[in-house]
């Protein structure tokens, strides 16, 4: 029985001192700093970059897309609103060709009602009524987004031109127009844009044409098969 | 020659050449199990002449009256011959079974030797199980060859499935191949099994060839695409074949709890092959604090060797302090685990392991409170099931127990045998539990010897360090004239568009594994070199 004892407590001795042991050991590591300041000399230059997937490919994609647009500016007198129906083939993530088709929506601003109201006069206007356009665009930018810990969104910040056509109270004219949207792509398949532009063209007017610049800025959703 | 043989059989398509691939190809006929209908007029057969007492137990048996029968078991037969005998323990295994207690009607069935018992018993236990296949894999029992001609190949595969301990013999397994059907999750499971156990004895020739074979596999195969792929580089690796076996370890989801494994090792052969820039790509991806309860300490002993390589002195005493850190801390818990291990971690892991399989991230928090294989150990999984299926029927028993109070015989004595059976069954259930928590101590046990394995190479490491700082004035003399060296990452996406973020510390979830590192004038003197 003593013999018994006797190993047993040997056995607890030599557990618990190679445990402490190995307590020991690990306080001991890592603690010679005095020969660190030796190591700044041969320190080498690192650079780290994350090199990630596009989780979007938009290489050879077809994008159907419809959109809000709020026009800023040009004629004073007027309030234009348009849809959007927008095809785009994404040829690589950089460029992007696609075709425009938008139906504008006017009314009179208070301006325009202002002088209809207290002097009696028509303003004189040439709506836009519809147009459609060429577009390109060129994404040189990326980035991401943190949507509050639930995912991260890629997106691409593009440049974009426009040359076609624009249906007035008039008749026809060309149009054009440059700008920058931003692209989030959501999933493979779901897109939003958010796009700013200034569109160019020539309307009619009692006095003659004149050149019309607005600011169209608008939102739009896709469907990218 | 070798090395070369196993390349092919790995790299190429499925090269199909012995009797033993045309055995797993379907070519060998194999028995398959006749249906024996149940039928209750057995039992007359089965005792043949009975007394009073037997009689109303047959009776009960024959009415499908089954708790009945088991409250006159004691009876009819305690203390007789029959029930001594081997068709005796079987009758009163099946009755335990047909009473719900599956596990414990099974496993008293597998206490006698099967050829002595009667044979109408044998055919009816055939019948029982022919629906009850899914129990083998919680059952405990010792096989002998006999059962497989009396339950399957099916069965001798699941109860095989779960001896994770023991390495069953080549030929053992060879039997096996030629006896299970094709294309069977048994066949498969053996195949993997022959596989491994061929690795073990260096016929890694073999074990490629037939690993090739497994992997285009794609019904019934129990073995995750990503364990063989992990494999797969592994002999690779073994074999010298680096570049080839990056290519396996690259194969391994993100998603696998491999993939920590396969990062790891991937890191290795990338330092053995001289681009110590990309093990350390991999290191800042493993290090990420999230992943602690996942990631062992071999990973610190790579991450330091690698910055010793680059002589980043700075990074290696880093990763001894962080190794001190999280080693320490882990090292502690295990031990109090080794010495209790009902923890509240071990708990909460139970009670989700008793649901289903688990991963480490789920566990969240507790995760570092676990030994580091706990939730993909395939023992403690099994057991931790077997405790649930034999609470189940503990308390059944405990059931029968209440219910025999009313219901039981009269007979002197009735409600001590039946206490003593329903403490038979609970003591079975809580053995189960203890096997689960010594397998939770053992597994910190092995941990803990891994951690001071480790230990011991990063004090090396440490002595490594302060040796080369030494001549570190010796070496920028001799580098001061040598043009810098600039090596270039090539680890992250290597798809045709790719993102490059600049990494300023923060870690991103999405970038995990998508780090590259270039390193400029790495153990050199001179001017930084712009990269």
């Amino acid at each position: 029985m003593k013999l018994l004892t006797l190993s047993l407590s040997l056995l607890f001795l030599f557990n618990a001192s190679a445990l402490a042991g190995i307590m020991e050991d690990f306080d001991s590591l890592g603690g010679n700093d005095v020969l660190m300041d030796r190591a700044q000399k041969l320190q080498p230059n690192k650079n780290v970059t994350v090199v990630q997937n596009r989780v979007v490919d938009r290489r050879f994609r077809h994008e159907f897309n419809i959109g809000y647009n709020n026009v800023i500016g040009g004629d004073a007198y007027l309030q234009t609103q348009n849809l959007n129906l927008n095809y785009y083939f994404h040829i690589n993530p950089r460029w992007t060709v696609g075709l425009n088709y938008f139906q504008a929506y006017n009314q009179l601003s208070r301006e325009g009602q202002f002088i209809i109201d207290n002097d009696r006069l028509v303003p004189d206007v040439d709506a836009p009524k519809s147009g459609y356009e060429l577009v390109g665009q060129f994404a040189p930018i990326y980035g991401k987004i943190n949507m509050f810990d639930m995912g991260v969104l890629q997106f691409d910040m593009y440049a974009l031109v426009s040359f076609g056509n624009i249906e007035l109270t008039s008749g026809e004219t060309n149009t054009y127009s440059v700008g920058a949207g931003l692209g989030l792509w959501i999933s493979q398949h779901l897109t939003t844009r958010l796009q700013i532009r200034q569109r160019y063209y020539e309307a009619q007017r009692f006095g003659g044409p004149v050149n019309i610049e607005t600011t169209v800025a608008g939102i739009s959703f896709g469907y990218m098969l | 020659m070798f090395k070369t043989l196993l390349t092919i059989f790995l790299l190429s398509p499925v090269v199909q050449a012995d009797d033993l691939l045309d055995v797993l190809d379907g070519g060998a006929k194999v028995n398959s199990d006749k249906v024996v209908p149940a039928e209750p007029s057995v039992f007359k057969s089965i005792i043949s002449r009975p007394t009073a007492e037997q009689n109303i137990f047959l009776q009960f048996l024959q009415k499908g009256e089954v708790k009945k029968a088991l409250y006159q078991w004691p009876s009819a037969f305690e203390g007789t011959s029959f029930a001594k005998s081997d068709t005796g323990k079987a009758l009163y295994g099946y009755l335990l079974f047909k009473n719900n207690l599956k596990l414990v009607g099974l496993e008293t069935l597998f206490q006698t030797h099967p050829k002595q018992i009667n044979k109408d018993m044998v055919e009816l236990w055939q019948s029982t199980m022919q629906v009850e296949d899914k129990i083998w894999s919680l059952t405990d029992v010792r096989w002998a060859s006999e059962w497989t001609d009396i339950f399957g190949i099916s069965a001798e595969v699941a109860v095989m499935a779960r001896e994770f301990e023991q390495e069953l013999p080549l030929s053992q397994l060879e039997k096996l191949l030629r006896k299970t059907p094709p294309n069977s999750w048994e066949r498969n499971w053996t195949e993997w099994r022959y596989i491994t156990s061929l690795l073990l004895e260096g016929q890694d020739v073999k074990a490629a060839k037939l690993l090739k074979h497994l992997q285009s596999v794609k019904e019934n195969n129990p073995i995750s695409t990503n364990l063989m792929d992990i494999t797969a580089a592994r002999m690779l690796y073994q074999n010298g074949y680096l570049s080839q076996a990056i290519r396996y370890y690259q194969k391994v989801s993100k998603k696998s709890d491999y993939w920590f494994q396969a990062l790891e090792e991937m890191g290795w052969s990338e330092l053995r092959l001289g681009q110590p820039q990309n093990t350390l790509a991999h290191m800042k991806t493993l290090m990420t604090p999230a992943f602690e309860p996942d990631v062992g300490p071999e990973t610190f002993y790579l991450s330091s060797l690698a910055h010793l390589k680059v002589c980043d002195y700075t990074e290696v005493s880093e990763t001894l302090k962080e190794f001190r850190s999280r080693f320490q801390r882990k090292t502690k818990v295990l031990l109090d685990l080794e010495e209790t291990p009902e923890s509240k971690a071990v708990k909460t892991l139970f009670a989700r392991l008793e649901k289903t399989r688990v991963s480490m991230d789920t566990l969240g928090e507790a995760g570092v409170l676990l030994p580091r294989y706990s939730t993909r150990d395939e023992a403690l999984f099994y057991l931790v099931q077997r405790h649930v299926a034999l609470s189940q029927e503990g308390q059944i028993a405990q059931k029968l127990y209440s219910q025999s109070l009313s219901e039981g015989t009269a007979l002197v004595g009735f409600q001590a045998k039946m206490e003593r059976f329903k403490k038979m069954v609970l003591s079975q259930a809580r053995n189960s539990y203890t096997a689960s928590l010594n397998r939770v101590k053992f597994l910190a046990k092995e941990e803990i010897e891994e951690i001071s394995s480790v230990l011991k190479k990063m004090q090396i490491v440490e002595a490594e360090l302060i040796q080369q700082l030494a001549l570190s004035d010796r070496v920028i003399e001799d580098t001061k004239d040598v043009k810098e060296k600039v090596q270039k990452g090539t680890t992250g996406s290597t798809s045709r568009e790719t993102l490059k973020f600049p990494f300023q510390g923060e870690v991103w979830f999405d970038e995990i594994s998508n780090y590259r590192i270039d390193i400029a004038k790495g153990c050199q003197a001179g001017k930084e070199k712009a990269l």
